[in-house]
């Protein structure tokens, strides 16, 4: 059978969409709500949080080529404890796939269709993960950069045509010292950090560009963390203190923009960016979700469990949540902990750290 | 009726799988299959008993870092 391999572009719209699919959209809101008008200088503070992952994340790759995340649990930690952390990450993928799930449904139920019945959105993104995810990698890696290209073409044009809108001046910077813009990064954080993702792609990485994996991390990230930050910039600039309020701000942006009688109504860009990243968000966490339960079960192929592992997977998602209130306050508060102090900051970290002593020893 | 939904999407999902499995000689993953769909069903009996989510049970596993962080 043919290796798949992806290639750079496919591998930075992955990221991109991973990240953007939907913090882009709800990241000023949330950066607003705790840091104030400060929060765009959160966002700065998260990218830089995120190249140090993604630097790690590069490292990973140049120590262990050919293997998936759980693949350099075991190499680094042993055996057992590396099952056990590959059990873990499938446990971290579940809860975090299902409240992605929740929020994508409930976002698209209370904001675009108020009057839709919520098992719908259910039942068209479960149709869609799994036409997706029986298709492939190579189907998952064309649509994430299709829709990177419409992403970045639809943020553009609100940037460029919100600009005569800005009016709310971003002072006092740091009014109230560091200590809240600090806090604001912890979300942010938890969304841009998702690029540890990649590593269960490790051997699907281009080999022949292998020199270019390190500007490719780094650059998609730079883009998310710059194109995240003009975004909050934006936001507060027109909306001020407001921002806060509203869970899709720039949702709100979009529909204030009004160009003579024929620019309007950009808000359609929104949704569809909000429902595309989405679904590929959904797919690809799904995709390495399904990855690491191959390997942990040594089974040769994830396919024929992709039906059954949807329909836990929606199932979890369907009662995830009692209210939106627990949703977004889990999102906001409790979800950047839960990430940053397990698979996304902790654990990589330590298995990083556990490498460079294990690599020092045995060269001594 | 929850319950009777989840259970013959279980059963539909399961027929499937059996049968695209039986064509490219997987059988041996029905077993996964059906330890999958009994958690499917086995989450849905529970949540309809008893109101448990994931958000609450990790609202309170973390509510005391929060407040600690948050304030």
């Amino acid at each position: 059978m043919k290796q798949i391999r992806l290639n750079t572009l496919q591998l930075s719209s992955i990221i991109f969409i991973q990240i953007a699919g939907t913090g882009l959209l709800i990241v000023p809101g949330t950066v607003v709500l705790i840091a104030g008008i400060d929060g765009w200088i959160s966002i700065i503070i998260s990218t830089l949080h995120a190249l140090l992952l993604g630097m790690i994340v590069f490292f990973l790759y140049k120590y262990f080529p050919n293997d998936t995340l759980i693949g350099i649990f075991e190499k680094v930690t042993g055996k057992i404890i590396g099952k056990l952390l590959g059990v873990g990450f499938v446990i971290y993928c579940l809860v975090s796939l299902s409240t992605v799930i929740k929020q994508g449904c409930s976002i698209t139920l209370n904001i675009f269709l108020p009057e839709s019945k919520p098992v719908n959105f259910y039942i068209a993104y479960f149709l869609i993960v799994v036409y997706i995810l029986k298709m492939g990698i190579t189907v998952l890696a064309r649509t994430n950069v299709l829709i990177t290209i419409f992403l970045l073409i639809s943020f553009l044009t609100i940037i460029l045509t919100a600009i005569p809108l800005l009016e709310i001046p971003l002072k006092p910077m740091m009014a109230e010292g560091m200590k809240p813009i600090l806090k604001g990064s912890l979300s942010p954080s938890s969304l841009m950090n998702q690029v540890i993702l990649i590593s269960m792609i490790f051997p699907l990485f281009p080999k022949e560009e292998k020199g270019n994996i390190k500007k490719v991390i780094l650059y998609s990230l730079l883009l998310v963390g710059g194109l995240s930050t003009i975004l909050s910039v934006m936001t507060i600039g027109i909306l001020g203190l407001e921002t806060k309020d509203q869970y899709f701000p720039i949702y709100t942006i979009a529909k204030l923009i009004e160009i003579d009688y024929f620019w309007r109504r950009l808000d359609v860009l929104i949704m569809f960016a909000w429902v595309g990243g989405v679904t590929l968000k959904i797919s690809f966490w799904f995709y390495c979700t399904l990855l690491a339960i191959k390997q942990i079960l040594n089974i040769e192929s994830y396919q024929p469990i992709v039906l059954p592992m949807t329909l836990l997977i929606f199932t979890l998602a369907f009662y995830a949540t009692n209210n939106s209130t627990e949703l977004s306050y889990y999102l906001g508060r409790v979800y950047p902990l839960f990430s940053l102090l397990s698979y996304e900051l902790l654990i990589p970290v330590l298995i990083f750290i556990i490498m460079l002593v294990r690599k020092g020893v045995s060269t001594r | 009726m929850k319950i009777l939904l989840i259970l013959l999407a279980c059963i539909m999902a399961l027929v499937f799988e059996m049968k695209s499995n039986r064509k490219e000689g997987h059988q041996h993953y029905l077993l996964i299959n059906v330890i999958v769909l009994l958690i499917v069903i086995f989450t849905t009996v529970i949540h309809e008993h008893k109101p448990f989510t994931i958000t609450n049970i990790m609202i309170k596993f973390f509510q005391p870092m929060v407040e600690l962080i948050y304030g």
